[in-house]
């Protein structure tokens, strides 16, 4: 190429830059809209047809729904229990009071014989009884942590039997302890969490094993469409199924929402946001749809369990506490929980939502600092 | 003449892994330029590096006037890109996926799009699934994308592979039309009588550029003459023949031995296959597959 083509070629090059950036500057916003509502429309067009990972999607939320609401119950009635030594009807009645405990065998003969019912689980207390008709003392069956925690719970609340003024016991907010109301704010929570996180780490990462991203990359796509294009149709999906259990809770099992729905859907935006780009920042590090999975439950596992949704904050140790604190499930909990049961709004609740915020936008710019629109 | 493409020592290390190093070659603007090489030369290495998806270990490079490191969004909507792994949603009819292109590149023109689809032969498959499709008729529907928004330059990795012998065509007719109208095509192949359809070569050999010229250049480079001989029973002298000269290979039930230089081996063929029945010996012009093993045995040899 001689100097006069060069110099050509140079200035068509110029003026095609400018040309360009002329045209970029102007169709800027309106190419990244239409851009979005390409991907979006592709998302849902994808999420239509694929009725499998939607059944699985809407599915699993509402089994666990059911087994939470009716089949998991943190309260338990009905713990067998048995006398031993003589009858004692004052005690046998304030047993079967409250339907705590089923007196089953009424009368056993020994403390030997008491030992031999325990462990044979036949029983899971045995009320030693004195002669003078008082209970000396009581045997539980611990191998079962849950059942003896409840009936140590019940036993204390008993000394009235013994002819000991009673201790009177309040419960406040749940007076039931109905576990449902308990589980089913918490759940709302979880099922976000789950939906949101695996259906956008799955979502890009069949893009990924599928080739289809490679594609996507040598389009003039910008990485941020590409994110937000992802995860829209994700949250729509998570926030209607959040809602769904919402319902379902509220008719099934008759939670109480005492507080604003709209604050509850508001407050959850941060979460959901925080939730989905988990999912994304899970896609960046898997290559196919089986690592996705694999890493989401490894990611969501101790979420579940350190956050205070399933079990109480108070019986996680020091040493790992500080984990729950990086958790965003751990400070929704408490903004469900309160809204449904409590009726509290922002004016108690803005720490959690101010917490929830500022994971939002952290979990956010990680995901935008490892999602690549290069291969290397 | 207008240049498309050019690169300059462009190299590209994994690790310690040189996966491509020291390429320079040009690009006109208008030609069907093939990236010819094994599997594993380096040839989707060198494309992902021009196409902005691989960051360059050393070296520079142009596409369409514009640097491969940091104007990678103005190459991006200009050129047409149809990757090895197929990349078109499977779970999406061809119409959808050429809608959703057709989007994301901003065409408006939907009529330029119904037109890339009937000269692809593609309008009565256009509602179904892309994943029920031949390969032929996706690797049809994959090109469609490519086209819809009229890129400068198409780089196709691997267009035709497991593409039955019409829709290769096909392909190759359309690229070459394409070419015909300005539009620059990138091709890379290891399906040799597909790459004599190029006007210029790049011969890669593990990430080495070991010759670039038209295919009849390379054949005449190769400075080979073959040997091809009929004789029977065909099995017994190809085992023969290729004992004495490894390089000896199988055309249906005729053999073909490459040489570098004159006839000066014919007596040498004839004493080798006495006993059998040698129908004829004929010298021939290497075909592009000879010169191809020739020329990248040379390099990786050196």
């Amino acid at each position: 190429m001689d100097a006069k083509d060069d110099k050509a070629a140079q200035t068509n090059d110029f003026t095609r830059e400018v040309s360009t950036s002329a045209a970029v500057a102007r169709h800027a916003s309106s190419g990244s809209w239409r851009r979005l509502r390409a991907i979006t429309r592709k998302e849902f067009i994808q999420l239509a047809r694929d009725r499998r990972t939607v059944a699985l999607m809407v599915g699993m939320p509402l089994v666990l729904l059911i087994i939470f609401g009716y089949g998991i119950r943190l309260s338990v009635n009905g713990i067998s229990a048995e006398l031993v030594g003589r009858n004692s009807p004052t005690v046998r009645a304030a047993l079967q009071a409250q339907n705590h405990f089923k007196v089953l065998v009424t009368v056993a003969n020994s403390e030997s014989a008491a030992r031999r019912d325990l462990l044979d689980g036949r029983t899971s207390v045995a009320v030693i009884i004195a002669a003078s008709g008082l209970p000396t003392s009581v045997l539980v069956d611990g191998s079962n942590a849950f059942i003896a925690q409840n009936a140590l719970d019940y036993l204390r609340s008993l000394t009235s039997a013994s002819g000991v003024k009673p201790v009177n016991v309040d419960v406040l907010y749940n007076p039931a302890l109905r576990s449902a109301d308990f589980m089913v704010p918490s759940e709302v929570g979880m099922i976000m969490l789950w939906v949101g996180t695996v259906a956008t780490a799955i979502g890009v990462v069949r893009e990924r094993e599928q080739g289809t991203l490679e594609q996507l990359m040598m389009t003039p796509i910008r990485k941020l469409e590409l994110m937000v294009g992802k995860i829209l149709p994700y949250s729509a999906l998570t926030l209607v199924i959040a809602v769904m259990i919402t319902v379902l809770g509220l008719l099934l099992f008759q939670v109480p929402l005492r507080g604003s729905p709209f604050e509850l859907l508001l407050f959850a935006i941060p979460y959901l946001v925080s939730a989905l780009s988990i999912g994304l920042l899970v896609s960046t590090v898997a290559q196919n749809q089986r690592q996705a999975m694999q890493t989401t439950t490894f990611v969501l596992l101790p979420q579940i369990l350190l956050s205070g949704a399933l079990f109480p904050l108070s019986a996680i140790p020091w040493g790992i506490r500080w984990v729950s604190q990086l958790l965003p499930l751990t400070y929704f909990t408490p903004i469900t929980r309160n809204i449904f049961l409590k009726g509290l709004g922002f004016t108690q609740l803005w720490p959690q939502v101010a917490v929830l915020c500022a994971m939002a936008v952290v979990f956010t710019i990680l995901a935008a600092l490892f999602f690549k629109t290069r291969l290397d | 003449m207008s240049v498309a493409i050019t690169t300059s020592k462009l190299g590209k290390k994994f690790g310690d892994e040189m996966a491509v190093s020291e390429v320079t070659l040009e690009v006109n603007t208008g030609e069907v330029y093939g990236l010819i090489g094994p599997n594993g030369a380096g040839k989707t290495t060198l494309i992902r590096m021009l196409c902005g998806l691989f960051i360059p270990s050393f070296g520079k490079g142009t596409v369409l006037g514009f640097d491969i490191e940091r104007d990678r969004a103005r190459i991006r909507e200009r050129i047409g890109y149809m990757s090895q792994g197929f990349g078109l949603y499977s779970d999406l009819s061809v119409d959808d996926n050429l809608r959703f292109y057709a989007d994301i590149y901003g065409v408006r023109d939907t009529e330029y799009v119904d037109s890339v689809r009937s000269r692809l032969g593609l309008q009565d498959v256009s509602g179904q699934v892309v994943g029920n499709l031949s390969t032929g008729a996706r690797q049809r529907s994959a090109l469609a994308a490519a086209l819809v928004h009229r890129p400068e330059l198409v780089v196709l990795d691997e267009p035709t592979s497991g593409v039955d012998p019409v829709a290769r065509d096909s392909i190759w007719q359309l690229v070459g039309e394409l070419a015909s109208e300005g539009v620059t095509a990138l091709v890379t192949t290891h399906v040799m009588p597909e790459a004599q359809r190029c006007d210029r070569l790049a011969l890669l050999s593990e990430g080495r550029l070991v010759a670039t010229g038209t295919p009849e250049e390379l054949i005449s480079r190769s400075g080979l003459t073959v040997a091809a001989v009929d004789a029977a029973p065909w099995r017994e002298a190809f085992a023969i023949l290729q004992r004495q000269w490894p390089e000896a290979a199988l055309y249906g039930t005729r053999i073909h031995i490459p040489f570098s230089g004159g006839g000066a081996e014919e007596q040498a063929i004839r004493e080798a296959l006495r006993g059998l029945e040698l129908r004829s010996l004929t010298w021939q012009r290497p075909t592009m597959e000879d010169a191809f093993i020739a020329l990248a045995s040379t390099r990786a040899s050196q």
